[in-house]
């Protein structure tokens, strides 16, 4: 478990606010006043969380790093705009957020797996087991999450990856509460479908 | 999960929206105490939760196997930076300039688009004009002059139906996007006017190389500043009042020209002052330059009361 905090920005989402929230626009300030040293600092802050959303987003590796790059540019030249009105890893997962979706756009072409078959699935068939997406293997979950639509697939990695309340989420990707509230259920249910379409069973 | 009791009556108090993001310590303390008081009382809630925290399980190590992003990334784009830094200020400014011409092409293109097309075939009436006055014995001052009397109406015409009617495609335009009516009004007068002066200048340059006395001086004061000065005038009319007025104006102004003109009748009933006004090139166009800046400064208060 402390290996998996040390991954993650630590703490809970109050705590994590509280905490950093004052070292991270001192930091963020300082990248306006076009100091390398301080969008440095920010990269060996964010590049895991960043890395991790734009890779399991993208599902390709060499896709996720170009994404990273742009967003690095991006607080780069854009440091000075941002408001202090969320906090600054929010206002980087926008950016992030903004980069994944157009070059998703560019790639528009690329199979996604139709998941209407899959939730077409009776209920009956969802409902026997009890933490049926926790007994998957990993490469399972992996597998399944890449058959959801972006926007699902995004809204469950920001609230269990990346540990961001759902008004964070709301401003990051630019839709009210509720939608974030119903797209994660909603997640969760064709997380589920995927994988018992995908072959797993109880 | 549980869709028939999610669906049922005896569900309908419970937080459902609220227990994922219990799962994940992700509620506020007000929000996460009541969400565990109903739970112990919610057997259906209590399953719901474990399913959520089933989810996180699996995402926190799927998220624990993200691969690394290549060591070199920041160098990478530190890189980036130093290019888009080195970018010179010509550069810059080269960029800027050509975003800009490719925004000014663009509304030029809509409005080509958006022009009634009665403003493109009326003014070629000036073509069979100098043809035929080609064939008359004339000299070629009064014929110049003829030429340069009607194409400057025409042209002032063509001004005053600058837009068409009232369901005008520019007038929509500024309605639904943030387009400045005066950014519609500068290309639409800049394209009617300029495809005016182009087809004038196609009558008169016949006349200008075959005789080499007319002179540039001459020709402004005789043919550009009278038209420019007209076709303000209508523009600024029918910007304030309507179409039909400006026409009517610019007709009654070249009426009285021809009235006054001794070598257009023999007999003169108006004063020759008022037609050597119309010669006098810098004061006409100062007219025209007051005129046009009072259609742009107008036109914002008159767009406001129409709509």
């Amino acid at each position: 478990m402390a290996k998996l905090e040390s991954f993650k920005l630590p703490g809970t989402v109050s705590q994590r606010i509280s905490r950093q929230e004052n070292s991270e626009n001192v930091l963020l300030a300082r990248v306006a006043r076009r100091e390398r040293p301080a969008l440095a600092e920010v990269y060996e802050r964010f590049q895991r969380p960043l890395f991790s959303y734009l890779f399991h987003l993208l599902g390709q590796k060499e896709l996720a790093e170009d994404v990273l790059q742009e967003v690095m540019l991006i607080v780069w030249q854009k440091a000075s705009t941002f408001k202090g009105s969320g906090s600054v890893s929010g206002w980087i997962f926008g950016i992030a957020h903004h980069q994944a979706f157009k070059a998703l756009r560019r790639d528009a072409g690329r199979n996604l797996i139709e998941l209407e078959a899959a939730l077409d699935i009776p209920d009956e068939a969802l409902t026997p087991e009890e933490g049926a997406i926790h007994h998957a293997t990993n490469a399972e979950v992996v597998a399944g999450l890449a058959c959801l639509t972006p926007e699902h697939r995004e809204v469950l990695e920001l609230a269990f990856m990346q540990d961001f309340s759902c008004k964070e989420i709301a401003a990051i990707i630019a839709v009210p509460e509720g939608t974030v509230k119903s797209r994660l259920s909603y997640a969760r249910r064709a997380l589920k479908a995927a994988l018992l379409r995908n072959g797993w069973e109880v | 999960m549980h869709d028939k009791t999610f669906m049922s009556p005896s569900r309908s108090a419970c937080p459902i929206e609220q227990l994922g993001w219990y799962a994940n310590q992700a509620l506020s303390v007000e929000e996460h105490a009541e969400v565990e008081a109903h739970l112990a009382q919610c057997a259906a809630c209590r399953r719901d939760v474990a399913e959520w925290s089933g989810v996180r399980e699996a995402l926190d190590i799927v998220h624990m196997s993200t691969p690394q992003p290549r060591a070199d990334l920041f160098s990478l784009i530190e890189q980036q930076i130093a290019k888009s830094e080195s970018r010179s200020i010509a550069q810059q400014v080269l960029h800027i300039a050509s975003l800009r011409a490719m925004i000014v092409c663009e509304h030029f293109w809509a409005q080509l688009r958006l022009i009634r097309r009665d403003l493109w075939w009326m003014p070629l009436i000036l073509l069979p004009l100098t043809a035929l006055l080609a064939a008359t014995p004339y000299h070629w001052q009064s014929r110049a002059g003829i030429l340069a009397f009607t194409g400057a109406l025409i042209t002032a015409l063509s001004m005053a139906f600058l837009y068409g009617q009232e369901a005008d495609p520019a007038r929509e335009m500024t309605l639904v996007t943030p387009t400045s009516p005066r950014v519609i009004l500068c290309t639409r007068g800049c394209v009617v006017f300029g495809y005016n002066l182009l087809i004038n200048l196609t009558g008169i340059l016949p006349i200008m190389l075959t005789h080499s006395a007319i002179t540039p001086m001459w020709l402004l004061a005789n043919w550009l500043a009278p038209l420019c000065c007209l076709a303000a005038i209508a523009l600024l009319i029918s910007t304030l009042i309507n179409a039909a007025t400006a026409v009517f104006t610019c007709a009654l102004l070249w009426v009285l020209r021809a009235l006054s003109d001794p070598q257009m009748i023999h007999i003169t009933f108006l004063p020759q002052q008022y037609e050597d006004f119309w010669h006098q090139g810098p004061l006409l166009l100062a007219i025209a330059a007051i005129a046009v800046s009072l259609t742009f400064i107008c036109l914002e208060r008159r767009e406001r009361f129409n709509v």
